[in-house]
Parts: C-alpha cells; structure tokens; sequence
C-alpha cells in the first residue's frame, strides 16, 4: 500500500515537474471604438486569438477616440501606456519621432515566416508612407479608408444634369454644385470650418492640382500658384453659395446629417455613409450614386484614412503583444473585423474579396490606390499631427469667409507651418 | 413684500415663469430632442410632431452608462459633504480667530483655485500611480475637493462675517465651546450658504473631465462625464442619444437639489435673526 | 433686536469644566488645518512640479525626457504674441462672462426671492444650464443658432446681430455669442449665492426703511444692495477665476475660429500639451498666469466692503 502511495506521487511530481509553467502574459490593448458591432467584433477576434495562444491573454480597454490624443500624452509623461493600441495613421510619425513607439519588422519576419505571408506586399501603397519610417515599420495596418463623392442622381435630373455624369473635375464640380442649389437643398456638403474634414474634403483639391505641402528641403511647399489654384476653385463653392451658409463654422458630422437629411445633393464621404443611409432607410437612397473625387488639373487624389495596432516601447511582453498585433490585422480576424465594423481592411488582398467587391465598396477600394497621405510626395512627418489640426484649416475658412485674399492666406499658411516646423 | 397683494403675486409668479422659460430656452431643446426621433432633430422643424423614448431606452442599455452614474454620484455625495465639512471649520477660523499666518492660509487656500487643471494634472496623475490609486474613486474624491473647497472657504466665510458675533459670545458664556458655538449658532444661520456651498462643490465634480480622463481607464470606474464622451463617434453618433444622456445628466443634479432646496427655504425662517 | 437667550438653569458653579479638543490657541490651526493639507497635496506640490517643468526644455518630438533649459520657455513665451492676443482675449472674455452674470443673476434672484410654490421650484430648476454638461450644452446651442433651422439665429437676425450666416461665421460675432452662452451657463450658480445672501437680510432693515419712507428702489440700493455687495464681488471673483480657464466651450463652439478669434489662454495649453507635444512650455504659461490671476484676485478683494 504504501509503495503504491509512493509511486503515485512520484508519478504526479514527475508529471508536474514536465508539464510547462502555464504563466499567463498580460497585454493590455486601447480600443478606440464605441460602438457595440465594433467592440463584438474585437471581442471575437480576441476569443480567438486566446484559443490559439492559451498562454497569453489580451485584456481590452475602450478608450473613445475623441480622448485618445488626451490619453495617450497624459500617458506618456506621466506613465500607464498599454502593450498595443490603436492609432490615428497620421500621428504614428509624431509617436515613433517620440521615442515611444517599438518597430516591428523582427516580428514580422517571424510572422512571414510562419505562415507564408508576405506583410510588406499586403500594405496599401499610401499606407507605406504612414507606417514604414527611417526604414523600419513601426504599425501594421486595422482600417484604410478614403473618401468618394456621393450625389443624388435624382437632384441632378431635376437640375438638368446628366445623372449618369457626375462631375470629374473640381471646376465642374463647383460648377454642378451651383445649378444644382435650388429648392432648399444646396449643391454640395463642403467644408470651410476648422474641423478635420476640411483638410479631408481639401487635400483632394490641392493634391489634385499639384501643390505639396513640403518642399525637397523641408519647407513649406504651398506658396505656389498650383495651390492657390486649388484654394480658389474649393472656396468658390462657398462664396457661390452652393454650399450651406455656415459651413465656415459646421462640424464635420452636421454634414454628414445634413446629407442623410436630404440637404445637400453631393457630399465627399466614406463609405459608412451608405449603411447609415440604409439604417436610415432614406427615401432616397435608390438614386444615390457615388463616383471618384474629383481630380485637380493634374491628377485625382483621394484622402487616406485608416488606421494601425502599433506595439509600445514602454511594453514588458512585447513578443505576446506583437503576436497579438499581427494575428488581429490578418487572416480571418481582420476580415470578421472589417466586415461587422464596415470598414475596409488595410490588406490588399483581402480588400480584392467579398463583401468588397459588392456595392459600394468597389469604388471605394479602386480609388484606394490613388489616395496619398496629406504631405505626398514627401515622407510623414512628425509633426503632421500639429499641422492637421487647423493650420490648412485656417486658411480655407480665412478665405471662404473673405477675412483674407487667397495669397495673404497661403503666405500666412506657410509661415505657420515653416513656424512648427522650425521648433 | 410685506403686504400680498393677490394680484402683485400672481404677476410676479407669471413674470417668474417667462423669466425661466426664457433663460432655459437651450435646455428644453435639448430635452425636446432628446424624445425626437433621430431625423426629425435636425430635418423636422421646430415642433415636434413625434415622439420616441427610444434614445434613453438605448442609453439605459448600455451599462456602462449606469455604472458611470451611480460612479458619479457616490463621487459627487462624497465631494460635497467632505468639502462642506472641511471647509465649515476653516472658514470659521478664518472669519472669527486672528492667528499668525491667517493672511497667507487663506491667500493658500484661494489660491488653489487659481491653477488650471492642466498644469495639475501630469504631477497629480504621477503621484497617484505612485500610491497606487490609480482607476479608484477615492482618487477621483481627494481630487475633486480641489475644485468647489477654496470657494467654499471664501463663500462661508463671507456669510460668517455677516453674523454679529454678539450671538456667539452668549453662547460662549453660557459655556459652549467655540466648537460647540459655531456648531449650534452659526451653522443654522448660514445652512442656505451651506447647502449653495455644498451644490457648487457637487456639480463641479459631477460635470469633472479632465482629471477622471487622467485617473480612469477601466469601464468599471468611470464618471459620466467619460461615458458620455464615450457617445461621440467620430463617424456616426446618434444625436438623440447625445441629447438623452445630456438629460440624464442634469437631472439628479437637480433632483438632489430639489430635496435640499427646502434647507434653502428652511433655514431661515427657523435661525433667523429674528424674534 | 429682540432676542431670546438660553437662560441657566443651574448655578455656573456647579457646571463641569467645559471639555476642550484643542486649547484655544491651537484651535484655528486645527480647524483649518484639513483645508489646508487638501491645498498643499492638490495644488503647492504640482506647483513646484510645474514650476519645475517651465525651467526644463521638453519638446517631446526631439526629446523623450526633458532636460535643463532654463529661463527658454519663458523667453519663447515673451515673444509669443499669438499667446498674448490670446491672453487679452481671456481677459475680455472672463471680465464679459461676470458682467453677463451679474446682469443676469441679479434680477433673477430678486424676482426669487419669494414664498411662492412658482418661485421655490424655479430656484431649483435654474440650476439646469449649469449641471448639463457643455458638451452638449454646446450642440443645443449650435443649433440655435443654425441659420436654417436656429431659432435663436432667426431673432438675431431681426434684431440685425446676424447675418444670413451664422453669427458664429463672424469673428467679432462669435466672440460675443460665446461670452454671453458662458454667462448664462455660470448665472444659476451666482442666483443661488445671491438668494442665500437675500435671505439672511433681516426683516427689520426693510421694515425700518420703509418707516423713513424709502420706496423699493431706495430700499433695494440702501438696503439690499450693501448686504449682497460681497456676496456679489466673491461669488464674481470666483467665478471669473473658473471661466478664465475655459477650454470646453470655446472648443465645442468654434474650435478657437474663426481665425483665433476666440482661442483663449485655455485652448492655448490644450494646444502645447496635448497637440504640440510641449509640457514644458505648457507649465510656463500655467505659471505665469496664476500669477497675473493672482494679482488680479488681490485687487478684486478690495472692492469688499468691511463688516
């Protein structure tokens, strides 16, 4: 009897003494997203990203995106940064020029290796210039997203125009949106205030024309008639009245409202406008069209959103927060993300599959390869994040509100941005 | 206001009316659009043709919302009766004894008012990580007391002031402590300033940002304030539901008001320097 | 003034020693004591560690860690004069925001000040502007004063404050608008001070005023007016010192636009810290405001009157 103890628990030693230490490594990940499909979503992914990797166990945090600037810096000086986070695509440069990002490209070596992927091919082309710094990655890619024109073919009926020709061109753009305010409605949901979709709605026009915002050397690039060019046609449609009158000061979602209300026969919006318009179950929604932005004289540019999973310096598990990183923005977990989120996913070939290639994604996902990061052709700078904010924004609505004639304006434009730039 | 007239009353009383209706024009649309449907806030006019409870049905699902609620309030309560109780010996010090340094405590007290939130913040949220506090209420309370407790020195103080000390001094001699004096003289005099004083400190911390962004992360810990943000998406948010949680908001405050506003009316008449 | 005093029943010497917490003379400095430990951990320490941080150069662009810069922040903060339109801005708009308070208040609370059920609930339910939060205090009033569908825009529109476009498009305009809107947020707070105040103005006063023949407005000025005279300047002061930090409102109304118009001194440290990545500069001009502040709150207190 008591032999037979001993050897029981010899045995159960033995077997304890082989099996793994099943410590468990923590990763903490800010989640931006408030709404309930997007969190469902993450939920799912990190459900199944547990089951492959028992060992690790990703605890999410919801932090709105409104504060994510707030939290993040607070963060950073004073301690509590998590393992992984979302980011905007357009401040990965500040953070990384901070110190405070880590690079990836060990990781993904690791993850090409394993599963036969290749990271850097799957990356949008205007991406790379968000993502990929001094050489090295520094995020790989959740969301891209771009803008198109969305406009009412049943406006343009009634206006006499072409419902099957939306404009091309700025110009007859500004053009359409004119003959097309009438009745109560105005011709086009344009920006001029101070919010981000200024720049958003802008950056097609001045891109479009030519102008870049930095020089070879650095400096600022827009004191050029390319891009006063730009600026005359994109306020025109203001001073024209096609646009509604308090534009100069409207956030970017009263437009957006205004469009879904039926106030506005264009608007430049992303494709998650039309599953509001179906959520809405908008009278109109049979005769919404939706084209490509319209080109500048010398090409079409449309904006590049998105955003990335970045790894922070200050992690302890990087190794389980990069596995983490890279499982959620590949494969089946980025596509279930993708699909209940709406959005369009920053892998290009996934972006090739259903449901993208259902309406209105095509569009969407063509355009996709014209679409540049706002200092193209240049590299991100960290400082994007500063000059986004409201400097080309100030411009625009100097301009619209006739505060400033279009060459004061760029002259101040360019020596608030050389100002930044200098510090 | 000695002699009633009916008539003078019911003036008053339909002049009172407009005047608040006036002033609160803001909010009751707010209220209005909070029991709109979602299109009709913005497309359908100025009268409201249809009404729907789904906005608040949709806020009250959401738990975290209740949780932030019942976070702020604990906060709020905590904020006020510790910032009352704290300030009420202090202001009393202040107006009624002469001792060295009272000049620079209460220029010290005043004066913590005048730091914005943003120079406290990085040193505040390091010290707590350093404690340990981060995420907790009680945190979130000590912080807080900053806000409402150096107005609520200076306010009562004023009203102390106005008390003749006559009324103290034969309590002392009946052999009360100053304690004991200030305790059964003054503060039913002042209760109305109490209960103003109180209600300050009450909504500062309940409408507080900036230092519950700082010290809460966790969705188990939030105030409203951080829930509410939590509505904004930057692409689609309901404003319905932004105007519903805006109500949601106001109204305890209100509420608690409304069942303290009778130590408003009260007090006086029972410890006024009357007869 | 006639007044009941608690007579003894029992002979003083029979009365047991009163027990003492604190011998007198410790007594102030234990009753004031909590008040200003609570000031010292909130606000000393993180002055010193801002005052710290204004001598450090941290632009956290170049440098993860801040390192010694000296008197740097103080001197790029001299010759910022984005910052000090900005300052002169803060000033009109803190001076505006207690003019509109006082303005408004002060009626209200007399109109209050009333035994009516009307006038009870009233004093309770003005205190809405000021618990609902400015985030969407903000869109109400962005609404209002949409030039479509504003109800607000449509009378100053009649009145000829506004255009076609919102009075928000107008630099001068919005200013304005927003000095008003932070007023009428801060008024309930100020009609409550005011009505505790009125409240503890004894009958008497009035009673004897009316027997010299004074009528309501003699009464009001000779009368009620000194009572609430410091309840007006400390409420004021205290006030004017919450609205000098403003950041919410301008922010949600119109992002500091047009043109700056309306960026205060708030929106400027929102901006360094948390845009500009530039604590450092951030904590000098925190210092150098409190100080200004500090100055300016001295000189109010002198406009009390001695008891």
């Amino acid at each position: 009897m008591r032999i037979k103890a001993l050897l029981a628990a010899t045995a159960l030693a033995a077997g304890l003494a082989a099996s793994p230490a099943l410590a468990e490594t923590n990763v903490t990940f800010w989640q931006f997203s408030t709404r309930d499909a997007d969190i469902a979503a993450w939920n799912d992914a990190i459900a199944a990203f547990e089951k492959v990797n028992p060992d690790i166990k990703v605890n999410m945090e919801i932090v709105p995106w409104s504060e994510q600037q707030q939290r993040l810096v607070s963060a950073l000086s004073a301690g509590g940064l998590p393992d992984v986070s979302m980011l905007g695509n357009n401040v990965v440069a500040q953070f990384q020029a901070a110190g405070a990002l880590a690079p990836l490209d060990d990781y993904i070596a690791a993850y090409d290796k394993e599963t036969g992927d290749d990271f850097a091919a799957n990356v949008w082309p205007g991406d790379k210039g968000y993502y990929n710094l001094a050489g090295k990655w520094w995020a790989s890619p959740v969301n891209v997203e771009t803008r198109a024109l969305y406009y009412r073919k049943d406006l343009f009926k009634a206006a006499g125009l072409d419902p099957d020709k939306p404009p091309q061109t700025w110009e007859e753009f500004a053009a359409d949106a004119k003959k097309l305010t009438k009745d109560g409605v105005y011709g086009a949901g344009l920006s001029m205030s101070l919010d981000y979709f200024t720049v958003q709605n802008f950056m097609s026009a001045y891109l479009g024309y030519g102008a870049r915002m930095l020089n070879d050397d650095g400096k600022c690039g827009f004191d050029t008639p390319e891009f006063k060019q730009a600026l005359d046609v994109y306020t025109s449609i203001y001073k024209d009245k096609a646009t509604h009158p308090d534009a100069p000061t409207m956030n970017g979602d009263t437009f957006r409202k205004g469009f879904r209300d039926g106030k506005f026969a264009m608007i430049l919006s992303d494709p998650g406008l039309y599953k509001d318009l179906q959520n809405d179950k908008a009278p109109f929604l049979d005769e919404v069209g939706i084209a490509f932005v319209p080109a500048g004289a010398k090409n079409r540019s449309g904006f590049l959103g998105g955003w990335p999973l970045v790894l922070w310096d200050a992690s302890e598990n990087k190794e389980a927060a990069a596995k983490w990183i890279l499982f959620a923005t590949h494969g089946e977990a980025l596509k279930n993300l993708a699909t209940k989120g709406g959005f369009i996913p920053g892998n290009v070939a996934l972006a090739k599959q259903v449901p993208w290639t259902e309406f209105p994604y095509p569009v969407f996902v063509e355009q996709l390869q014209d679409a540049k990061a706002y200092q193209a052709p240049s590299e991100a700078i960290p400082q994007m994040g500063q000059l986004e904010v409201d400097t080309i924004q100030k411009a625009v609505q100097a301009v619209a509100l006739g505060q400033k004639s279009t060459d004061e304006a760029t002259a101040e434009l360019c020596t608030a941005i050389n100002d930044v730039l200098a510090r | 206001m000695r002699h009633r007239s009916p008539t003078r009353e019911l003036a008053l009383d339909a002049t009172t009316i407009v005047v608040i209706f006036l002033l609160l024009v803001p909010i009751l649309w707010v209220f209005v659009a909070s029991v709109r449907p979602e299109t009709d806030i913005t497309g359908g006019g100025l009268i409201p043709t249809r009404f729907t409870f789904e906005h608040y049905a949709a806020i009250l699902a959401k738990k975290p919302f209740l949780i932030a609620l019942k976070n702020s309030l604990i906060v709020g309560i905590a904020v006020a009766v510790v910032t009352t109780a704290l300030a009420m010996p202090a202001a009393y010090a202040l107006s009624r004894f002469a001792f060295g340094g009272r000049n620079f405590f209460a220029l010290l007290i005043l004066g913590t008012q005048m730091l914005p939130s943003l120079a406290v913040l990085v040193p505040l949220v390091v010290i707590i990580r350093q404690i340990g506090l981060t995420n907790t209420l009680t945190a979130l309370i000590f912080t807080h007391l900053a806000l409402g407790m150096p107005i609520a020195v200076w306010m009562l103080k004023g009203y102390i002031d106005a008390i003749p000390k006559e009324l103290e001094e034969a309590a002392l001699i009946d052999g009360c402590g100053r304690l004991g004096a200030m305790w059964r003289i003054v503060v039913p005099l002042i209760r109305p300033a109490i209960i103003a004083v109180g209600t300050f400190a009450f909504v500062l911390s309940w409408g507080e940002y900036l230092m519950a962004l700082a010290l809460i992360l966790k969705s188990d810990v939030k105030t409203l304030p951080l829930a509410l943000q939590g509505l904004f998406d930057p692409y689609s948010f309901s404003w319905g539901q932004v105007m519903a949680g805006g109500t949601i908001i106001a109204l305890p405050a209100i509420l608690l008001f409304l069942i303290f506003r009778r130590q408003l009316v009260g007090g006086l008449l029972a410890g006024g320097v009357k007869g | 003034m006639a007044m009941t005093l608690q007579t003894t029943r029992r002979p003083a010497a029979a009365r047991p020693r009163r027990q003492q917490i604190l011998p007198d003379r410790l007594l102030p400095y234990g009753m004031i004591g909590p008040a200003v430990f609570v000031a010292f951990a909130i606000a000393i320490i993180p002055l010193c560690y801002a005052l710290w941080l204004s001598l450090q150069d941290w632009y956290m662009l170049r440098r993860p860690t801040p390192v010694w810069g000296g008197l740097v922040n103080y001197r790029t903060l001299l010759s910022d004069t984005a910052l000090w339109a900005s300052f002169g801005r803060t000033w009109i708009w803190t001076i505006g925001t207690v003019v509109v308070e006082v303005a408004l208040a002060l009626p209200i609370a007399l109109l209050l000040n009333r035994e009516s059920a009307v006038a009870r609930t009233a004093s309770a339910v003005i205190l809405l502007p000021w618990v609902t939060p400015f985030i969407v205090l903000g869109f109400g009033w962005r609404f209002l004063l949409d030039s479509g569908v504003g109800p607000i825009h449509a009378l100053l529109h009649v009145l000829g404050l506004a255009g076609d476009s919102s009075i928000l498009n107008d630099p001068v305009g919005a200013f304005a608008m927003i000095i008003f809107i932070s007023g009428w947020k801060g008024t309930p707070f100020l009609v409550i001070a005011i009505l505790a105040a009125l409240k503890s103005i004894p009958d008497e006063l009035y009673e004897a005023a009316e027997v010299d023949g004074a009528g309501p407005v003699q009464r009001f000025v000779h009368v009620t007016l000194p009572e609430i005279w410091n309840t007006i300047v400390t409420v004021g002061l205290v006030l004017g010192i919450l609205a000098f930090y403003s950041f919410d409102l301008p922010w949600i109304m119109t992002k500091g636009g047009p043109q700056d118009a309306t960026t205060l001194v708030g929106i400027a440290m929102y901006k360094a810290v948390f845009l500009d990545l530039r604590p450092a500069y951030a904590a000098a001009i925190s210092v150098v405001m409190l100080v200004l502040l500090f100055i300016a709150s001295l000189i109010t207190l002198r406009l009390r009157r001695r008891h």
